[in-house]
């Protein structure tokens, strides 16, 4: 320490003696006597000239250059940095101007290439956006989003994004072998049993080497692969994910750990390089196979928007058709009620699916409850024959009966009409001819009386014979005048119901009404039924039933069999009931298509008549046997005229010969 | 008959610059290289092997050399059923640290066969060990085979010693 003192103190002198160096030397200072003898006159120059700065400066700038030249350049550039960074960072705070006039011309294209890129990237997930927003996918976009109750944005943009799994591993954690793989298809992967091993070989060194812990790799990212690690007691699942995989993969990938050891705990624990238990996991490593793919590459088509438009526009054509085929119905359906004898349609017009028909009609014409049903029974037809989409039209016609033209039935008084003839009261001469417990009908009709009923052979001979009745009346129609004889009664009721039995009315294909010659049945069996009622009210048969049965042929479904069979079934027994038949003993029933397959088709369309009854001869004895008065009933003209709706109005419609009608008209 | 395919790791383990690279490749590639290029961390191959009708898969774990400044990685060991302790013929210190690397072994791998071998065996002239050491070695538990990665003398062998070891082969096979 006080060697050191000792040197600070001599240079504190030789400083002191250089200042004054020009003048004289103090005698004392041993150094510098030494100095002087050592560097002779040239002392005060010389160091005048080390001293003198603007020497120096000269010297070292001749130097410099080449010194530079000669260091050593990484030591210099190392050196020099700081001073750098320093004088540039001056140089900016004096004129920053300068500075971004330098740098503009790098700094611009530069500048210009990241944003274009980051643009590019934005229009691509826009695009991928507005493809999405019109197209299916967005419809289930937006449902699933609202199911993750998140914003659609926020869903949208995690399905944009894309990422792969090609391979999923299952690794013995202890040796590092691997149990089983899968690979998505298409994907070439370099050895699944080498992968696995260097796997946990590079756990293991990362693990060694920077975690003191338990902590493990996790992830293990190449470029655009990344392998993520999940590390399970005994297993390893490394799954390789190309892109940047979702939050549902981490998921899934710890699910698949857990279920691994929960089913394979046993196997793990006592894995010996045996691999064949472990194939079983192979559908759940499968499962960890997930993808998420923009399909950018192909041109997506806005499947939203063409569907749209497809239903649009469908709905229009169906509409449009659909309303041209009502329109169509409408005017067939018109057409139909103005050509029905005896109607007059006044208007028409249509809401829906129901015609509103006015119209007006004469007493004569069929009612129209059996018009509306027949006028369905077409529409129904129409619709199926033309393929329509709508159902059938439903009419409703109100109508105004009106008088029109000739009535049916004659207006004239009899004995005004035919004074001549004397004036007889007709029930008291025919009363007088009938014997005990006969009943028969009169209808006088101007110069015509029908006679009805059931009487004894003797009975119907004194009525054709009596002068009485003769002088009248021009002519006298006996033809319903039956023969009664009490043992053949009940064998006229079978022969009547025989008779019924044996009625077929046939149809034609997939058609419920009546056609043709076998409409010309009906008037005969109107009359059979009308006998048969008769004939049961006086032998006392009781519960008199007639089963009107449809049925169909084996074409068509059941369904349509049913429905025809009973469209045909209910067309026969309105007909029936129209002709005054009493409808409280009809029943109509569809059977379908019940018939065995060597009947032929046309016969298998048909409609009969089934007759049920109950009672017995001793029951109809008795009813005859009791003493009851001779019973007429009489009809006179005005109870006839007075009717404005005629029982035989079917029969008028049918041109049925009025000879064979039950009334006289 | 195909059997079944039972895995199993195996561990190169050795000074530096013994050969257990040049083995390794000489026994799955059938490859000899006079360049040497020293392992960092591991390198791992794969040998399948059949054996009495069933298929071993070797993965075989090539494990850096060891020398003062780097130890053997207990964690490279982990799960391994076999051991392959590779020594240098010509250096006899590396026989020394073989007793070292022994006392790992057993710790880390207890009850684990482990074969000894030789290696450089063709390099005759340059041969340093005596039978003493060979003794030495096999004092230790371990199996002692001499084998040449250059000229592929008994590499097969050893692996095939190293599967019967493991109680997978029929037996013991005669040393030549």
């Amino acid at each position: 320490m006080s060697q050191a003192e000792g040197n600070v103190s001599i240079e504190n002198t030789d400083q002191n003696n250089a200042e004054s160096s020009v003048g004289e030397l103090e005698p004392d200072n041993n150094y510098l006597r030494l100095r002087r003898l050592l560097l002779g006159e040239d002392y005060s120059s010389a160091l005048k000239r080390y001293i003198s700065k603007e020497e120096e400066v000269e010297r070292v700038s001749e130097a410099l250059p080449k010194a530079v030249k000669n260091t050593n350049q990484a030591e210099l550039g190392g050196a020099l940095s700081p001073v750098v960074d320093k004088a540039i960072e001056k140089s900016i705070e004096q004129n920053p101007t300068r500075i971004t006039h330098i740098l503009f011309p790098i700094m611009g294209p530069a500048i210009r290439k990241a944003v274009a890129s980051a643009l590019a990237e934005m229009v691509q997930s826009l695009n991928t956006l507005l493809e999405k927003s019109l197209t299916l996918g967005s419809l289930s976009w937006r449902i699933r989003a609202w199911r993750a109750g998140m914003p659609y944005a926020q869903y949208a943009l995690l399905q944009t994004t894309q990422y792969r799994v090609e391979q999923v591993l299952l690794v013995h954690r202890e040796t590092g072998l691997l149990l089983n793989s899968v690979t998505a298809p298409e994907v070439h992967t370099q050895d699944p049993e080498l992968v696995s091993s260097m796997l946990t070989a590079i756990g293991d060194f990362v693990s060694d080497s920077f975690s003191a812990g338990d902590e493990t790799l996790e992830r293990v990212r190449l470029g655009e692969l990344e392998i993520h690690l999940n590390m399970g007691p005994h297993a390893i699942l490394a799954i390789a994910v190309r892109g940047s995989a979702s939050d549902e993969l981490a998921l899934k990938s710890m699910t698949t750990i857990e279920t691994i050891h929960a089913r394979f705990g046993h196997q793990l624990n006592q894995f010996e390089g045996d691999r064949a238990p472990f194939d079983e996991t192979t559908p759940t490593l499968s499962e960890c196979l997930l993808s998420q793919k923009l399909e950018s590459d192909e041109k997506r088509k806005p499947w939203m928007a063409v569907l749209l438009l497809l239903i649009g526009g469908g709905y229009g054509v169906f509409s449009g058709i659909e309303s041209r085929q009502i329109e169509q119905q409408y005017i067939a359906l018109e057409k139909l009620v103005n050509d029905e004898p005896g109607y007059l349609v006044l208007s028409a017009d249509s809401t829906g699916e129901t015609l509103n028909i006015k119209a007006l009609r004469s007493p004569e014409s069929r009612t129209t409850d059996l018009l509306t049903a027949e006028l369905l029974a077409h529409s129904e037809m129409l619709a199926r024959a033309g393929w329509s989409i709508n159902s059938a039209v439903v009419t409703v016609i109100e109508d105004t009966v009106v008088h029109m033209g000739p009535a049916p039935t004659v207006f004239v008084q009899p004995v005004e009409e035919m004074p001549r003839r004397p004036v007889v009261n007709v029930e008291a001469v025919t009363k007088a001819l009938l014997i005990e417990g006969e009943r028969v009908t009169i209808i006088a009709q101007g110069g015509h009386l029908s006679v009805t009923g059931e009487v004894s052979e003797a009975t119907r001979q004194r009525l054709v014979e009596d002068q009485t009745l003769k002088q009248t009346y021009d002519d006298i129609d006996f033809s319903g005048l039956m023969i009664s004889d009490i043992s053949s009664a009940l064998d006229r009721l079978k022969e009547l119901v025989d008779r019924l039995h044996n009625t077929v009315f046939y149809f034609e294909p997939n058609e419920s009404r009546l056609s043709g010659d076998e409409l010309l049945k009906i008037p005969s069996v109107v009359k059979t039924i009308e006998a048969l009622e008769k004939q049961a009210s006086i032998i006392g048969v009781r519960d008199l039933q007639i089963i009107v049965m449809g049925f169909a042929d084996s074409t068509g479904s059941l369904f349509a069999n049913s429905t025809v069979s009973q469209q045909r079934a209910d067309g026969i027994r309105s007909m029936l009931t129209e002709s005054a038949v009493s409808a409280d003993i009809m029943v109509a029933w569809g059977a379908g298509n019940i018939d065995l397959d060597n009947i032929s088709d046309k016969a298998q369309r048909r409609v009969t008549l089934q007759v049920l009854y109950s009672g017995d001869a001793s029951n109809s004895e008795s009813v005859l046997n009791s003493e009851q008065a001779p019973n007429v009933e009489p009809m006179s003209d005005a109870a006839q005229t007075l009717n404005s709706e005629p029982p035989a109005e079917k029969v008028n419609d049918m041109d049925v010969d009025p000879g064979d009608s039950w009334w006289v008209k | 008959m195909v059997g079944k395919v039972i895995a199993k790791k195996v561990c190169m383990v050795g000074p530096f610059a013994v050969g257990k690279t040049s083995l390794v490749r000489r026994f799955v590639d059938s490859i000899f290289s006079d360049t040497y290029l020293t392992t960092i961390g591991v390198k791992i191959s794969k040998k399948p092997v059949a054996v009495n009708g069933d298929q071993v898969q070797l993965m075989i774990w090539d494990i850096e050399g060891v020398d003062v400044f780097t130890e053997l990685k207990p964690s490279y060991l982990r799960g391994a059923s076999g051991v392959l302790l590779i020594l240098d013929g010509t250096r006899p210190k590396s026989v020394e640290m073989a007793a070292e690397l022994s006392n790992v072994l057993g710790e880390q791998l207890p009850g684990v066969p482990v074969v000894g071998l030789l290696n450089k065996c063709d390099l005759m002239y340059e041969w340093k060990l005596g039978e003493s050491d060979i003794e030495g070695l096999e004092a230790l538990g371990i199996s002692v085979i001499k084998t040449s990665a250059k000229t592929g003398r008994n590499v097969e062998l050893a692996f095939e010693l190293m599967v019967n070891k493991m109680g997978l082969g029929s037996g013991v096979p005669e040393s030549p």
